[in-house]
């Protein structure tokens, strides 16, 4: 993917630069954010990563004037500013998602990776079923069957593997997990996700020889279909 | 301090005040005046025209050739009555017949003449109001009064209202300067308190007058605003204190274990480890550092605008869906008591938070195989939340401190944790202007969020 970071900070530019080329991402940097709103008016990219707090024209208002534009790279933006409301804020001003600093790079990896796939991946419309090597998710009728053996979810654990087929082959992390299917935006002290999680693996590859959901150390977990 | 006085508003508007009242005088004594002065004098001429009409009828109804006679006698019978300021005067051509007025020219109507022997136009008041009249070709009749005891009378009157406006006068004025100076004095108390706040006396107060005036209130407002003022600068203070030394532990921690590494470590699994552990130290503190930033972000009350209902019931509900599978694993059981659907005025996500924060300390501090109780409901008119745990409880003298920021029991220093929870916890009720109540679930700890 074409990445433009918007980030005042060289050491994070750094950081995150090194560590989404590892991954074979094109990154471009961009120190203010008049030079970001320049380069992202000027080329093409497939992702913005922004820092709210950047010297010239804000984060926040960058993305806004873009938005204006009409021009519709996803955002994510990347930044220290972890109030109450600046998630909502950040949200509303037309980002497609919101990292507060300091981050492991999984995190980062894993979310990059999300939005690439919303945005790069189907494209027409909402799907109605979703499917992942056999197995196969039902939106409207809520039902899940693996091989054509119908398989049995709690409306939370739907919403759980719901998550992680819509990321398939990816990692998710547990703080997007948190966000995404309890809308939680405090970290919990308890294993909420892990407790959570064993129940859906318990039933999604239970009697069958392969797990389909596997963990990734130090990163999240991802649903696999080989 | 004398041009002070009379700069206060309270000394403007009693100035204002005498004038409109001065004014409002003035037109009442002028009425007065002209009132008694016009009867006095309508009342005068009355008389002068009944003795005239009596003089003349005498006059008229007299036998042949006792005409002039019969007036003068009339005159000098009317002469007799004693203190009297009447004059009178019976001429013919220019000799007088009767009377105690000199002869003068005759002249008829209404008219005012000098009293004789005074010289005119002294201002003492002696003039003679009165009527001439002719009763034959040559007889003429003067009848009059002396206006002295009138102007006199009403002079006196002038003196009595002028006494009566000087004295509100000074009275109003007197009564300004008391009242500005009753009102300097209690905003110099104002004044001199901010001064001293200004110089760093952040405990001085506005002297309470106890009278609820509008100085009064403000005191009392501007007291109450200073109390909270000075709480949260002081629980700013102490938020850096409990920083520089709760923060100083584990950070010493990751230096030992970095220094150890570098010394001791031999093997890249060494270094590994080492890091690791690093990492999970670094996110402990960042983990408290966020906890931190969000009370004092709770604490600043900035979600208050955006406030909405809450349903308490709904919000147990999901945290029993999210927490039920957690609490099977760690064997606590989990009783879940929706009351009736009871709004509150509040933020979820700091409500969720609020109930997850107790849940989550019953499930820490809790041996396993003991049952949490999780409730809402509505009790007097008040809507509340109930987490009561069958653990180990906090002892009395604790319960207070609990709540406060970094607060841990020695015994839970060894588990994980920010000791932060529930001073998190205590600013969120706060923000929500709830109240919380630590109390004995016997045996266990129960705790009890009332909202107003």
């Amino acid at each position: 993917m074409q990445i433009l970071l918007v980030e005042d900070d060289a050491q994070t530019a750094l950081y995150v630069t090194e560590g989404l080329q590892q991954r074979g991402h094109v990154v471009s940097w961009a120190p203010t954010g008049s030079d970001g709103l320049n380069q992202a008016r000027g080329s093409q990219y497939d992702l913005l990563i922004v820092d709210r707090m950047v010297p010239g024209i804000d984060g926040l208002r960058l993305v806004q004037a873009l938005r204006q534009e009409r021009r519709n790279t996803p955002v994510l933006f990347l930044t220290t500013m972890s109030g109450l409301d600046d998630r909502v804020e950040g949200l509303n001003a037309g980002a497609d998602d919101y990292l507060t600093k300091p981050f492991a790079m999984s995190e980062l990896v894993a979310r990059v990776n999300a939005i690439a796939r919303r945005s790069g991946g189907s494209g027409g419309g909402r799907l109605t079923t979703l499917r992942v090597g056999e197995l196969e998710m039902d939106l409207l009728d809520r039902t899940v069957r693996r091989g054509g053996r119908e398989i049995e979810l709690q409306p939370q654990e739907f919403k759980l593997l719901e998550c992680l087929v819509q990321n398939a082959g990816q990692a998710v992390t547990r703080t997007m997990l948190l966000e995404k299917v309890w809308d939680l935006d405090f970290d919990p002290r308890t294993n909420i996700v892990e407790s959570h999680m064993s129940r859906l693996r318990s039933k999604v590859d239970r009697g069958f020889a392969r797990e389909m959901i596997q963990t990734v150390r130090g990163s999240g977990y991802l649903i696999r279909a080989d | 301090m004398q041009t002070r006085l009379i700069r206060t508003d309270s000394f403007r508007h009693a100035a204002i005040y005498t004038l409109l009242f001065m004014g409002s005088m003035a037109v009442l004594i002028a009425i007065v005046y002209f009132i008694l002065d016009h009867s006095y004098k309508a009342n005068l001429l009355r008389e002068v025209g009944d003795d005239l009409t009596s003089i003349r009828t005498a006059y008229a109804t007299a036998r042949h050739g006792k005409e002039e006679h019969e007036a003068k006698e009339m005159i000098d019978d009317r002469m007799l009555a004693p203190d009297s300021n009447d004059v009178y005067l019976l001429q013919r051509g220019p000799r007088k017949i009767a009377g105690n007025l000199p002869a003068m020219t005759p002249q008829t109507g209404e008219f005012r003449l000098p009293v004789p022997g005074r010289v005119q136009g002294d201002g003492d008041g002696h003039v003679i109001l009165g009527r001439g009249e002719k009763l034959s070709k040559d007889l003429y009749v003067f009848v009059g009064e002396d206006l002295y005891a009138v102007n006199q009378t009403e002079r006196g009157v002038l003196y009595a209202f002028g006494l009566v406006l000087l004295a509100s006068l000074l009275l109003a004025f007197g009564g300004g300067l008391l009242l500005s100076r009753g009102f300097l004095k209690r905003v110099d108390a104002i004044t001199d308190t901010c001064r001293a706040i200004m110089m760093g006396r952040l405990g001085d107060r506005i002297p309470i007058s106890g009278r609820q005036n509008e100085l009064g209130r403000l005191g009392d407002v501007i007291n109450a605003m200073l109390d909270r003022n000075q709480a949260l600068m002081e629980s700013l203070k102490q938020v850096s204190t409990d920083i520089a030394h709760d923060l100083r532990t584990p950070l010493t921690h990751l230096r030992y274990r970095l220094e150890g590494a570098r010394n001791a470590a031999a093997t890249t699994e060494d270094y590994a480890a080492a890091v690791e552990a690093a990492i999970a130290e670094c996110d402990q503190l960042l983990t408290v550092f966020a906890a931190l930033l969000r009370i004092a972000q709770i604490e600043a009350g900035a979600r208050r605008a955006e406030f909405r209902d809450v349903a308490l019931d709904q919000l147990v509900e999901r945290v029993r869906d999210i927490y039920k599978p957690v609490m099977d694993d760690t064997r606590h059981p989990l009783e879940v008591r929706p009351g009736a659907g009871v709004p509150v005025r509040g933020d979820a996500q700091l409500l969720m938070q609020l109930v997850s924060n107790l849940l989550e300390n019953a499930i820490h501090h809790t041996p396993e195989g003991t049952p949490v109780v999780l409730e809402s409901g509505m009790e007097d008119g008040h809507a509340f939340l109930v987490v009561a745990d069958r653990g180990a409880g906090i002892p009395e003298a604790d319960r207070v401190n609990v709540l406060k920021r970094f607060f841990r029991q020695e015994q839970s220093r060894t588990t994980p944790g920010s000791g932060l929870g529930l001073s998190l916890v205590a600013a969120i009720a706060e923000v929500h202007n709830a109240v919380i109540k630590l109390t004995d679930n016997n045996p266990g700890l129960r705790v009890l969020v009332t909202f107003s």
